[in-house]
């Protein structure tokens, strides 16, 4: 056993910490600092991509062929843990993680020519359209009709949790092409300009207060058989390869940098007193409690690397350990974030949370962004297989003895 | 032995959730901001005198004794509403009561005085206990931050250091006096808030609470006071979350069956259930102390209000959880109930506080 990273990659994290020093700007690093929820304002998060794509580092994720930068998994590691931990915006999944996989694997090769370079320098702003309101969980059960007519298919329905619809060109669905006996069966994988006619964005609130996500609605809206991908009934196949991509992640980067700044505002000393939260039996047991989750996870990640480096592919059960655990890590530093604020934390940061606003935190510095991360944090527990979901899929490695 | 409320108690509760039912409700609530809050708590003190509750009869009030405020806080957590009266009835009450200022006393029963506490700055240590405001021949110095219910209040009561002193005194300002500069936002809550500035605000001989340094230890009374009315909320709200949460469940289904069919979910449930009951268990407890019995009043509020913190949270935290998607958003009342659960546990210093002083009860 060896955890030690080989000197290629030693050198690749010097690389990538010093592009970052030199192309993470002033106004891009304020704006990454307004994000609270999974990615920054696209007028932040677009900047950037067309940062990283000049540079060659525009999709991570992805091949040379297709543009991207053919790293190996314990460089997209690296990479990811070091914007996090430079306080980088975090670029939208969409079209970079999630559909450009798909389409490399099953598009045709006009949709790879047209599709693949246009997410990639920022050109198209995908939206995801999988869940519906009543197929949340039980993803299968999606209803939304599609209905060939000629060339076209004629879609109507609903999807829901569809994050950055309001800003995205492009969506890509889940729809029902045929009644199956088994549900799975007959949903087919498609995509469509967001102002197609009939198409209807509908704003959903976070308790943040923030607009990220929404629900769409789809009136009779035409999509040119064209941009099907794959084949019919062969969408329930692409979604759960997709959700693959969807439950990797740098958890323990992002959980860190949370505890990072709990600490740098428990070690504020109190104007009158010079006490510190720092010095709290309570607070460092809430703190250290968290520190242990994180420290836990970033070493689960890097076995993930190990086992993605030696070929074997992350939907296994340490995907679902990966995210249960994550998660919970993330959401036990945010908590310890807030509680550094004491009363502060209670304050309702909207204002200065605007993108581009000057509007400074009410309280330290440091007010900024924990407590709206808590709040949208509660929510990492629930998308992308929620982590009840996630406990099934373990018992049922477990049952089938392939774990422990 | 009877834990039951009395039948004035339920006469209070049922007349009060009637009330409610008619005048508040979630677009009040979520979007009418002071002005909503303001009508509500005119009607309130106006139609049910509720702010008389445990006002001394001596100074017209109804007498009333903490299980009073319980049934009243109680009530207003499964709803949500009337953010002012716990620092006004349970707090303020506690103070005037504590200093025999009969004059006060009444103005809180007729409804007339709303209070906010000016306590907390700039510092992050839970309790607020360091005072660098102080009062001088100029009048009030200093910045007051987090300061909830400002916008709403007829007056604030502020800690002050006068000099010569070691602790803090405490003060009530008008909240329209001069040289008062407020900056007004919301907590998460919704509750407005503001931090205030005083500039030199003039301090006329009456407005002290209690003798010159006097603050820290009646603020603690008042606060313990405040806690379980607190307590007494977050028992009502995990109430309304639990119901809540399982008629969510019972009504949605997912891979073919109902979500309450899942054993899974039907476990949380019962374990938010044991929280809410450790929680009541606590509360009545602390209700019915010895309030003379001042160790052991203390004991039992700082030990009530780790467990209710610990409950609440838990509870909370699941019902957002619970309700997936739908709970994370500000369309169901579940996101309120689980930001008003942030500010609830924060209140008066926040559960590490109060398990220091429960820890230090323990001799």
């Amino acid at each position: 056993m060896d955890a030690r990273l080989g000197d290629t990659h030693v050198r690749f994290r010097q690389e990538v910490r010093a592009f970052l020093d030199r192309e993470l700007t002033g106004d891009i690093r304020e704006g990454a600092r307004r994000q609270a929820g999974i990615a920054a304002d696209p007028s932040v998060g677009v900047a950037w991509q067309k940062k990283l794509n000049a540079h060659g580092w525009g999709a991570p994720a992805w091949p040379k062929e297709y543009g991207g930068t053919g790293w190996d998994a314990a460089q997209r590691q690296i990479f990811d843990e070091e914007c996090i931990r430079a306080g980088a915006p975090s670029v939208w999944v969409s079209g970079l993680q999630l559909l450009g996989p798909v389409v490399m694997r099953f598009g045709t090769s006009e949709q790879k020519a047209f599709f693949l370079p246009r997410i990639l320098d920022s050109e198209h702003y995908w939206a995801q359209g999988f869940s519906e309101p009543g197929s949340g969980s039980d993803l299968a059960s999606l209803q939304m009709p599609a209905v060939r007519d000629g060339d076209d298919y004629v879609v109507s329905g609903t999807k829901i949790w569809t994050s950055h619809a309001h800003w995205a060109n492009w969506i890509f669905l889940l729809v029902r092409t045929e009644k199956t006996a088994n549900k799975r069966d007959g949903i087919t994988f498609m995509v469509t300009p967001a102002d197609a006619p009939g198409i209807t964005v509908q704003p959903i609130i976070s308790m943040s207060g923030e607009h990220e996500t929404n629900q769409v609605f789809f009136d009779n809206v035409r999509i040119p058989v064209r941009y099907r991908i794959g084949a019919e009934g062969q969408g329930w196949d692409i979604a759960k390869y997709l959700l693959e991509f969807e439950r990797s992640g740098a958890y323990a980067a992002l959980s860190q940098s949370y505890l990072d700044i709990a600490r740098r505002n428990a070690r504020i000393p109190d104007p009158v007193t010079g006490e510190r939260l720092w010095d709290d039996p309570c607070f460092r047991r809430d703190y250290a409690d968290a520190q242990l989750r994180v420290t836990a996870q970033s070493w689960t990640e890097k076995r993930v690397i190990s086992a993605l480096s030696s070929g074997k592919n992350a939907g296994d059960a340490l995907a679902s350990i990966l995210k249960v655990r994550g998660t919970e890590a993330q959401q036990a530093s945010f908590e310890v974030s807030v509680t550094s604020l004491g009363a502060f934390g209670m304050a309702d940061q909207r204002e200065a949370l605007r993108p581009g606003s000057n509007t400074p935190p009410i309280g330290p510095e440091g007010a900024l962004q924990p407590t709206a991360r808590h709040l949208n944090g509660r929510a990492a527990s629930i998308y992308g297989g929620s982590n009840e979901i996630q406990r099934n899929i373990l018992f049922r490695f477990i049952a089938d003895g392939r774990i422990p | 032995m009877n834990f039951d409320l009395s039948e004035e108690q339920v006469i209070l509760r049922d007349a009060l959730a009637g009330y409610l039912s008619h005048h508040w409700d979630q677009q009040r609530h979520n979007q009418g901001g002071v002005p909503a809050r303001k009508a509500l708590w005119d009607g309130i003190a106006g139609e049910l005198g509720l702010m008389a509750i445990a006002v001394p009869e001596r100074a017209g009030g109804s007498g009333g004794g903490l299980d009073d405020i319980m049934v009243v806080a109680q009530e207003l957590g499964r709803c949500l509403a009337l953010d002012g009266f716990i620092p006004t009835v349970a707090y303020g009450g506690n103070l005037f009561t504590a200093t025999g200022d009969l004059a006060r006393l009444e103005t809180i029963a007729s409804g007339a005085m709303v209070l906010a506490l000016a306590h907390a700055e700039t510092g992050l240590l839970p309790d607020g206990r360091a005072v660098a405001t102080t009062v001088t021949d100029t009048g009030l110095t200093g910045v007051k931050v987090m300061v909830a219910g400002a916008q709403l209040a007829s007056h604030v009561i502020v800690s002050a250091m006068e000099p010569g002193q070691t602790a803090y005194s405490l003060y009530l300002v008008p909240n329209d006096a001069p040289g008062i500069a407020r900056q007004d936002f919301n907590m998460i809550d919704g509750q407005p808030s503001s931090e205030l500035t005083l500039g030199g605000v003039a301090v006329g001989a009456d407005m002290r609470i209690g003798a010159a340094g006097a603050g820290p230890d009646l603020h603690r009374r008042a606060a313990d006071i405040a806690t379980v009315a607190h307590s007494a909320e977050a028992v009502g709200m995990m109430e309304t979350l639990i119901r809540t949460t399982v008629d969510y469940l019972q009504g949605r289904s997912q891979f073919g069956q109902k979500l309450a069919a899942f054993q899974v979910l039907q476990h949380r449930l019962a374990d938010m259930v044991l929280h809410l009951e450790d929680a009541r268990s606590m509360l009545f407890q602390t209700v019915l102390a010895d309030q003379g019995d001042r160790d052991g009043f203390e004991r039992a509020v700082t030990g009530m209000k780790v467990k209710v913190a610990e409950a609440l949270r838990f509870v909370s935290q699941q019902a957002v959880q619970l309700h997936g998607g739908m709970g994370i958003t500000d369309e169901l009342m579940v996101g309120h109930f689980f930001k008003r659960a942030m500010t609830v546990n924060e209140a008066y210093g926040g559960p590490a506080a109060f398990r220091k002083r429960y820890e230090k009860s323990l001799g």
